[in-house]
């Protein structure tokens, strides 16, 4: 009976070691490294600092409360924005080709040189002034009536992501809402679908098929322009009180109620009869049964699925930009429709968007682990 | 003495099945009564009609007088006063062992936390685990768990209990302890009515036994008149089988 001792200690040994090492490398988590390269990117490009400023002459200073003012290239008409970035098109109609000089650091000592250096540009005999900002805020400061300073190459990045982050408040605001008033209207329908009452389980399932089978933008449409005028008519509100945010949030509650229904009617079916009997043996009514035995157990068994829902709720609030409701998805819209800037524009969401579901969901995946070793 | 349990004429149908046909049964205040019998005879049947867990299709159970199909009677009620241990224990596993023994107290009796608490321990004392009370159930022993059980139902102070094949999920070794807890609470004048297989733990603390067989009651005798002298020859070839052994 000559063969390999397959259960001799020292093969086992080596076989566990050769294991071990390869299945480390296999499971490394490169999809993450990938991911957070990406992010690292778009990070690094919003927060990028913005080029050279450019000196440049006025034409006309009589503008708007000082905030906008004209200022003229020999090819080029534009408007100054507070000191950010020139908007308008050449007036030639020709590409922007100015005449840019770099102020020569190392001959400068005093401000007298400096304002000599500037005077080619007061004389028109250059376009703009190529410099450091402080050194642009002093001359601006010196020659107010004749010279104002814009970025030479400003960051659209960090500008679409100026312009779009605060609505990143209203997106949280329409998921926590949404989504508690969801958990609200899943719980009731989820105990309604399993209800003894023949009556209340057929609304349950009236409520949860009607919404699985409409798609979610069509339905937050409905909500909102059909369904919310109908009812704040027949209950005496004018409409118009009601704010788009309620609706949005108000339709992605009853959305998602829907399928936190059918969550949370999987949860409570998950925990054994025995704990109901349990339970009503003690004396218990059906109703204390559920709230301090049965729901405690199956909201703990499907919390990383309501996680799930909350993520996908997240990304679904975007659905409200069709309400023109300013979360982040409306505002990058306005953004690309002002400036053309269609890269910054949608790419800074996907970074801001993709930033929230990938630490939600590596939260949710270490919770998940943690009491899944609880049990 | 009273009459705790009067179950009269009681059928139950599963579906087609009628697994109960026709049992009545008269048990007295602090009478063990030992239900045995093959499995499908009924007997787990008959003891979750007792505490209403299943309704009966006909027939009546009256507990301390009070008809249990009676629409006026509060089940609720009823049930804080009969105790039932489970063959799988049927812990809350999201509570520590305290709190299985506190919150149906709380719920149902309107006990005090600190009361609540006091009587707990005292249960957990008595079923001899106090040390385990801040343990979660997964933390527990088999024989532990049963015993964490049993202490739940006892602090409700119920007139009865009723046990499920108290010992038929626990490792051997486990069986003795919770045993040992059943005889001490059979001893102290407990009403019980236990379905089991254990026929030692039967001779000692039985005062009837009930044998079933088919949804029927085949038998009611004294275990030693059961054991020495059984009258049907059903109830021969059972014992002969579980017995020799």
């Amino acid at each position: 009976m000559a063969g390999p001792d397959l259960a001799s200690p020292s093969s086992l040994d080596s076989f566990d070691k050769r294991n071990g090492s390869t299945t480390n490398w296999r499971d490394f988590p490169w999809w993450l490294v990938a991911i957070f390269f990406f992010l690292g990117i778009m990070a690094f490009l919003i927060i990028r600092q913005p080029g050279p400023h450019l000196l440049v002459r006025i034409v006309d200073a009589e503008e708007a409360d000082g905030e906008t003012i004209t200022a003229e290239f020999d090819n080029l008409r534009g408007v100054v924005r507070e000191d950010e970035a020139i908007v308008g098109a050449p007036s030639s109609g020709e590409p922007f080709d100015l005449a840019i000089a770099e102020l020569p650091e190392a001959r400068i000592q005093t401000f007298a040189q400096l304002e000599q250096a500037v005077q080619p540009l007061i004389d028109g005999e250059i376009d703009a002034l190529l410099l450091d900002k402080q050194t642009a805020r002093t001359l601006v400061a010196e020659n107010e009536e004749t010279l104002t300073s814009v970025l030479a190459v400003p960051n659209a990045y960090n500008e679409a992501f100026i312009f779009i982050f605060p609505g990143i408040t209203t997106t949280l605001y329409l998921t926590l809402g949404g989504f508690g008033l969801a958990l609200v209207f899943g719980l009731l329908a989820g105990l309604g679908r399993i209800s003894q009452n023949r009556l209340i389980r057929n609304i349950a399932i009236t409520y949860v098929e009607f919404i699985r089978g409409v798609p979610t933008l069509v339905l937050i449409l409905t909500l909102a322009f059909v369904i919310v005028p109908a009812v704040s008519d027949s209950i005496g509100i004018d409409n118009r009180d009601v704010s788009i945010e309620l609706r949005a949030i108000l339709a992605l509650a009853i959305i998602y109620g829907a399928f936190l229904a059918e969550i949370f009617r999987a949860g409570i079916e998950s925990i054994s009869k025995g704990q109901m009997e349990a339970a009503r043996s003690l004396g218990m009514t059906a109703r204390q049964a559920m709230q301090y035995i049965i729901l405690p157990q199956a909201i703990r068994n499907i919390s990383p699925a309501l996680g799930n829902d909350f993520i996908a709720m997240l990304k679904d609030s975007s659905l409200a930009s069709v309400l023109a409701v300013r979360e982040l998805t409306q505002r990058s819209r306005l953004h690309a429709g002002s400036t053309f800037r269609f890269p910054e524009s949608y790419l800074v969401i996907v970074f801001l968007y993709l930033a929230m579901t990938i630490t939600l969901s590596l939260f949710l995946r270490w919770y998940e682990r943690r009491i899944r070793v609880g049990e | 003495m009273n009459d705790m349990i009067v179950i009269q004429d009681l059928h139950k149908y599963f579906g087609h099945i009628e697994a109960v046909k026709g049992v009545d049964l008269t048990i007295r205040q602090g009478e063990v009564v030992i239900i045995i019998g093959p499995s499908g005879s009924g007997k787990s049947t008959v003891l979750r009609c007792i505490n209403h867990l299943e309704t009966p299709t006909s027939g009546g159970i009256y507990i301390e007088g009070l008809h249990l199909e009676d629409k006026k009677t509060d089940i609720n009620a009823v049930r804080a006063e009969v105790g039932m241990v489970f063959q799988q224990f049927n812990l809350f596993p999201h509570l520590t062992a305290l709190e299985n023994v506190t919150i149906a107290q709380r719920l149902v009796r309107k006990r005090d936390k600190a009361e609540a608490e006091r009587i707990g321990m005292e249960q957990l004392a008595r079923v001899g685990i106090p040390e385990k009370a801040g343990a979660y159930p997964r933390q527990l022993s088999g024989g532990q768990q049963q015993r964490v059980a049993i202490a739940r139902s006892l602090a409700m102070n119920p007139k009865i209990m009723l046990f499920d094949e108290p010992t038929s999920a626990l490792d051997p070794e486990m069986i003795k302890e919770v045993l040992d807890v059943m005889l001490d609470l059979a001893k102290e004048g407990m009403t019980m009515v236990v379905v089991t297989h254990e026929m030692g733990f039967a001779r000692s603390a039985a005062d009837r036994m009930v044998f079933m067989d088919g949804g029927q009651v085949v038998e009611i005798a004294s275990p030693d008149e059961l054991y020495n002298n059984p009258q049907h020859e059903r109830t021969k070839l059972f014992l002969s089988k579980i017995l020799t052994h």
